[in-house]
């Protein structure tokens, strides 16, 4: 029987292959499930360009390393990203200052670091950062500056540094004469030498000064400075330049050079220029003579990496100049000092500053850390805390319950962790730090998760221990007469998912500790191909020597121990061996020679090893650091001697990480430098991932087995989590080319611990927890515009415990339900009570769902379970709900009386109107009606402090207390039910005593008088009421029933 | 040109409950909404100069004017056959940004700006010609508020497409609230004065 049904499988995948083979889905696919930004904007990230409007500065607009372009309207209390669906590595920004609402962006960093990321060109905004369209300058990879004629907004100037990693013609400084329609290239020297800096003359917007840069990066080696180099002066708007750089350099070979004119003076001018005797110097006269000032080491630090000085706008001898600290000077550069620490550390490393020219007091600077403001001319700063810019370079989890924290460690931002929920927002203060310098792989113990190993550049691992606050430094050390180590600038760190608690590092050898780092056995010979050409790190920068451990080469990059198997280790190097050991260490084979299709030495960036198949694995490699841009992603099932590449042209950008899902073999996931990339179909077909992600950089993948959450590492966004991606794995080719399916989501859990709280701090950045409701996802293949969708939910009985109106988007929709049954109808007070928007928990078991669309009714079902970490027992759980039940029933008991209250006295006064009652018997039973409705139910206008506690509001304290908390009520809480009940039953009572003798009496005047008698609403009609009865039918806004 | 006045009728949902909801458009530029809970009825209405609003959810029953910000919404709100509609005559330009991919699904987008510098934005179905989102940004005081509105499950009413659903999502936070509509009458009579902001007790 087994074997025949395997056959029928069998033809089945035959008949069915071409059809199901490959599964095309689109970014839409993924409708709904939007990704959450939980930041964290704790330490921020690296800015590179701050502008503001001048006429009202509060307009503000910041561009980041790796985080698009956020803008504000209120001087930085509220940032909003305004670039997401674009390039995030952002240049430089600036503002058409004669129409605000023009913004232009150039995309590529040009702080031309190792980590840095490329661009894809110009984008202009015409509406202040709604709307954008990329407007020239494709291949430029760095724009570093944009410059407006004041005069003339169609007139722009744009400095593009270029390709940092290739020659390249597309560098150079770019005009255009017609607002972006053309560009012509005015300033260019060869393809090693690009624009890296441009001032206008604001006075005579044809006076220009453009600063050229020859530069280059290799994997393993960096050089600032060449024959390239240069100042130039132009008077004619670019037509034709003069060389002005004569007094920089003896040797005539120069690197970067950065400039500023004086706002207030145009012929005072400041230059930096890097050269073998780095300076600043100062030109009174537009660039005819020079002199040099200060070459204090701030002003000279890292000319390719800090590039920018500053005059203030009114005063042409006060200069700033932002660096590893922002120095400052009064004397036109001849002395500095630096800005003030009495507010507490400012973030080092700065290369961004602006100064409002209406009032130099206020200067605000983008740092590695993010954006500070200044209101004393940059001696004191206020940090921006909410700009989630953050660069990780690694992701791991823990299994913490009920939230899993994250860990991660960021460019220049050490290493840190948090939650990933928090039922309270996810705030800065929730992250902790574990560790300093650049921070890269942040990996908490699964045997004892309060150990955590960190690292810093160049391979510096240390250990933390969060109960004692303890740190070791635990860097693996060379044996003797063993090589000097190369560590990787982001060294490895790997655990084992077979073995907690095993972890491996790498240099050039390959090292595994299981008791915590103490000991490090070395498990391999060096696994690179031990360049000597590659490892002469010591004597890179060009011009200034700049060794930080950045380009550390012939290092190991990447480690998987495989899930399948703890014996099978594979390894990748920055210089393209990939290395795979099935005997724990002993011996290594090279597989790459049999990548196909695959450049020389190309960095492999990741390995994944399959936890289904030992002999399936997943390999990128990252060539852009050789000018090569491809997305490079190979598999293989045969442990690495042959490989398929399953890239395709829905990749785009250099590949970072790949991870195939722990639960669905052929859903797998890339990051690559311009985003999140899924595959369904084993790698066939890639879509991007946009529902709430930004085009950002992906640099690390993982995925909680418990939470089935994918969490992201980018570089420049933050963490990034994709919450419970089980309808994802869901969806087959089948589902796919459904009209409409259910999707499977992770059981919802209820009764646990919920609750938690915490205020949203003023100008705080807040990450979005995920909801607590249970998740209803379902899968349409058009989106629905003329029928209705909704999701109806029925228990095991087949009643209707909530219908719900449902999206109809294309791809998967979302809707949730808060696992609550309907409120209770609540009395008509002055005021509606809280209670009226609180149902009881709904019980454990299984629900049906049902999906109609217009006619079609697709079903499914959703588990509501005992959530397992609950702390609270099924006895105690079954007391709240019985006394939920109660307070409910006597809410609606409450509402019924004071229903009939208001009815018997408005007809009533009816009746006394129409005289056909006395007026005396009336009344009398009106005044004893209302006083007791005045016992029911708060009455008092006025705003929401009235103070005024009746029955309703007294039960509905109580009620709203049971209901929220999923354990037992306390004993003060059980007992109060019964006094309450004791003075609802005594109102009900009075209003029975009153109808039986006053409204008798109005009854039979009535009927004397021929009218009909008032009757009590029964409680059956009661029960059918909606839950607001239709009033004020006189307005002609209701059908006269 | 035939419709005079529109009765909406439905329901939206909001904090856990579903609250009933009418709106009465009345040509030219009047509106009145309701929201009813607890026996209790907010009123927000505009007859074509001022709007004003009762607001007993928050304890007063008297009716409040609204601010000028509030009551630009509610004229918007007030156009019966919709903004783009003869869009010139209204003082408002609009601008084909081309087409656009609303999630997934093909769409024309325009912009259509006031007079006073008010932009909003509207998704056209590329195949169907429906109205499948309308955006506004609009600054209220120092705070720029965006919001959108999906419409959907169109039906045939009087000759006219309705949308009988429209999903409102705010920029600023998860989730949205749904508004569903029941029954939705055309010239049907309503009464000037109901736009009217009743006098006060004092």
């Amino acid at each position: 029987m087994y074997r025949k049904s395997k056959l029928i499988f069998l033809i089945l995948i035959i008949v069915c292959g071409t059809a199901y083979s490959q599964i095309k889905v689109s970014s839409s696919t993924f409708g709904a499930i939007n990704a959450r930004q939980i930041g964290p904007a704790a330490m921020s990230g690296r800015i590179t360009s701050i502008v503001a409007v001048d006429k009202d500065p509060r307009i503000m607009y910041v561009g980041s390393a790796g985080g698009g372009v956020w803008k504000t309207i209120n001087g930085g209390a509220v940032f909003k990203s305004v670039f997401d669906k674009y390039c995030q590595s952002i240049g430089s920004i600036a503002i058409d200052q004669k129409h605000p609402d023009v913004v232009w962006v150039g995309t590529g960093e040009s702080n031309m670091r190792n980590s840095v990321a490329i661009g894809d060109g110009l984008y202009k905004s015409d509406d202040a950062g709604d709307n954008w369209k990329k407007i020239g300058l494709e291949k430029s990879e760095h724009i570093s500056k944009i410059v407006i004629d004041p005069s003339n907004s169609d007139v722009v100037y744009v400095a593009v540094p270029g390709a940092l990693w290739s020659n390249s013609e597309d560098r150079g400084l770019y005009k255009t004469n017609d607002g972006g329609k053309t560009w012509s290239k005015i300033l260019y020297i060869d393809e090693k030498t690009g624009c890296g800096d441009i001032v206008m003359d604001p006075k005579n917007p044809n006076v220009l000064y453009a600063s050229m840069w020859e530069f280059r990066r290799k994997p393993w080696t960096f050089s600032s400075g060449g024959p390239g180099s240069g100042l130039y002066k132009s008077i004619d708007g670019g037509q034709s330049w003069d060389r002005i750089d004569q007094a920089f350099s003896e040797d005539g070979l120069l690197g970067r050079i950065c400039l500023a004119i004086s706002p207030s003076d145009p012929n005072h001018i400041y230059a930096i220029a890097e050269s073998k005797n780095t300076g600043l110097y100062e030109s009174l006269d537009a660039g005819t003579s020079w002199k040099r000032n200060s070459a204090s080491g701030n002003v000279v630090a890292r000319p390719f990496y800090f590039s920018v000085i500053a005059v203030d706008p009114t005063d042409a001898k006060r200069i700033y100049r932002p660096a590893f600290s922002l120095s400052i000077s009064d004397d036109g550069g001849q002395s500095f000092r630096e800005a003030s620490s009495e507010g507490g550390w400012v973030h080092s490393d700065f290369h961004a500053i602006w100064i409002n020219p209406n009032n130099p007091q206020m200067v605000y600077v983008g740092t590695d850390g993010g954006v500070y403001m200044s209101l004393d001319r940059g001696n004191n700063f206020m940090f921006i805390n909410n700009l989630p810019v953050s660069q990780f370079y690694h992701v791991t989890l823990d299994n913490k319950e009920p939230y899993y924290n994250v860990y991660g460690g960021l460019q220049d931002n050490g290493s840190w962790y948090g939650p990933s929920n928090t039922q309270s927002g996810i705030q800065n203060r929730d992250w902790h730090m574990t560790g300093w310098g650049d921070g890269f792989s942040v990996v908490s113990d699964l045997k004892d998760t309060d150990v955590i190993y960190w690292e810093s550049q160049g391979g510096s691992i240390g250990r933390f221990n969060k109960r004692t606050n303890e740190i070791k430094d635990i860097q693996p050390q060379p044996l003797t007469g063993e090589d000097k180590l190369r560590f990787n600038w982001n060294t490895p760190i790997h655990q084992s998912t077979i073995n907690p608690g095993t972890i491996y590092a790498g240099s050039q050898f390959l090292y595994k500790t299981t008791n915590e780092g103490e000991t490090w056995q070395r498990i391999s010979p060096d696994l690179t191909t031990d360049d000597k050409e590659k490892e002469k790190q010591e004597e890179s920068g060009g011009l200034s020597v700049d060794n930080s451990s950045a380009e550390n080469h012939c290092t190991i990059f990447t480690i998987c121990e495989s899930p399948a198997d703890a014996n099978l280790i594979w390894v990748g190097t920055d210089d393209g061996n990939l290395q795979i050991s099935e005997n724990g260490g002993s011996s290594w084979t090279n597989v790459v020679k049999n990548v196909p299709g695959l450049p020389k030495n190309a960095w492999v960036s990741s390995v994944d090893a399959s936890k289904f198949d030992r002999n399936t694995a997943f390999v990128t490699f990252d060539n852009h650091a050789m000018g090569d841009m491809k997305t490079y992603v190979y598999k293989t099932a045969d442990l690495g001697k042959t490989w398929t590449a399953i890239s395709t042209t829905d990749l785009e950008g250099y590949a970072h990480r790949i991870k195939q899902d722990i639960v669905d073999p052929d859903l797998l996931f890339v990051g690559t430098t311009f985003g999140l990339y899924l595959s369904l179909d084993g790698g066939k077909s890639w879509a991007a991932y946009t529902a709430n992600f930004p085009r950002c950089e992906v640099r690390d993948i993982a995925i909680h087995p418990e939470k089935n959450d994918l969490v992201l590492a980018t570089h420049g966004r933050g963490i990034i989590i994709i919450d419970d991606i089980t309808p994802i794995r869901n969806l087959s080719a089948e589902v796919v080319s459904s009209d409409a399916t259910i999707l499977p989501t992770r059981p919802n859990y209820i009764n646990g611990v919920s609750g938690g709280f915490g205020l949203l701090e003023a100008g705080q950045f807040n990450g979005p927890d995920a909801t607590s409701d249970a998740i209803i996802d379902y899968y349409l293949k058009d989106r629905v515009e003329t029928g209705d969708v909704k999701v109806e939910i029925y228990n095991s009985a087949g009643t209707l415990m909530k219908s719900i109106p449902g999206t109809k988007r294309k791809g998967i929709n979302r809707v949730t339900w808060d696992m609550h049954l309907k409120p209770p109808k609540v009395a008509t007070g002055v005021r509606p009570d809280q209670s009226g928007f609180v149902g009881p928990m709904a019980d454990e078991g299984t629900y049906t769902v049902k999906l109609i669309i217009g006619d079609k009714v697709y079903a499914g079902s959703l588990d509501l379970i005992h959530d397992p970490n609950s702390p609270y027992t099924q006895e105690d759980i079954a007391v709240r709900n019985e006394t939920a039940s109660k307070l409910f029933k006597m809410h609606e008991d409450l509402a019924y009386l004071v229903t009939n209250i208001n009815k018997v006295k408005a007809e009533t006064q009816k009746a006394i109107d129409a005289g056909k009652i006395s007026k005396s018997s009336g009344e009398a039973l009106i005044n004893k009606l209302e006083e007791i409705r005045k016992t029911c139910v708060a009455t008092k206008e006025g705003s929401w402090i009235t103070g005024e506690e009746r029955l309703r509001e007294k039960m509905g304290n109580l009620y709203t207390s049971v209901c929220y908390f999923p354990g037992r009520p306390t004993d003060s809480q059980l007992e109060r039910v019964g006094g309450l009940d004791y003075e609802l039953q005594k109102a009900i009572q009075d209003a029975a005593d009153i109808y039986r003798d006053n409204l008798s009496k109005v009854n039979s005047e009535l009927q004397s008088s021929g009218a009909a008698k008032i009757e009590l609403m029964t409680r059956e009609d009661f029960d059918k009421l909606e839950l607001t009865p239709k009033e004020q039918k006189n307005s002609g806004l209701h059908d006269d029933d | 040109m035939a419709i005079k006045t529109i009765r909406y009728t439905g329901s939206i949902t909001g904090m856990g409950a579903d609250i009933p909801l009418t709106q009465v458009i009345k040509r030219d530029n009047k509106i009145r909404v309701e929201m009813s809970f607890q026996g209790q009825t907010m009123v927000q209405a505009y007859d074509g100069s001022d709007g004003w609003f009762i607001s007993p959810f928050s304890g007063k029953n008297e009716p409040e004017k609204m601010t000028s910000e509030q009551t630009k919404q509610m004229k918007e709100g007030a156009d019966i056959e919709g903004r783009l509609c003869n869009y010139k005559d209204k003082g408002y330009t609009a601008e084909l940004m081309g087409k656009d991919d609303l999630e997934g699904t093909d769409t024309y987008k325009i912009k259509l700006t006031s007079k006073e510098g008010d932009v909003s934005y509207f998704w056209i179905d590329a195949q169907s010609y429906l109205l499948l989102k309308e955006s506004s940004k609009r600054k209220f005081k120092e705070k720029e508020v965006q919001t959108n509105s999906l419409f959907s499950n169109y039906q045939l009413i009087d000759g006219v497409e309705f949308p009988m659903a429209r999903e409102i999502k705010s920029e600023s936070r998860e989730g949205s609230q749904k508004v569903t509509y029941t029954k939705i009458e055309t010239n049907i009579d309503v009464d000037d004065s109901v736009f009217t902001m009743p006098q006060t007790k004092n």
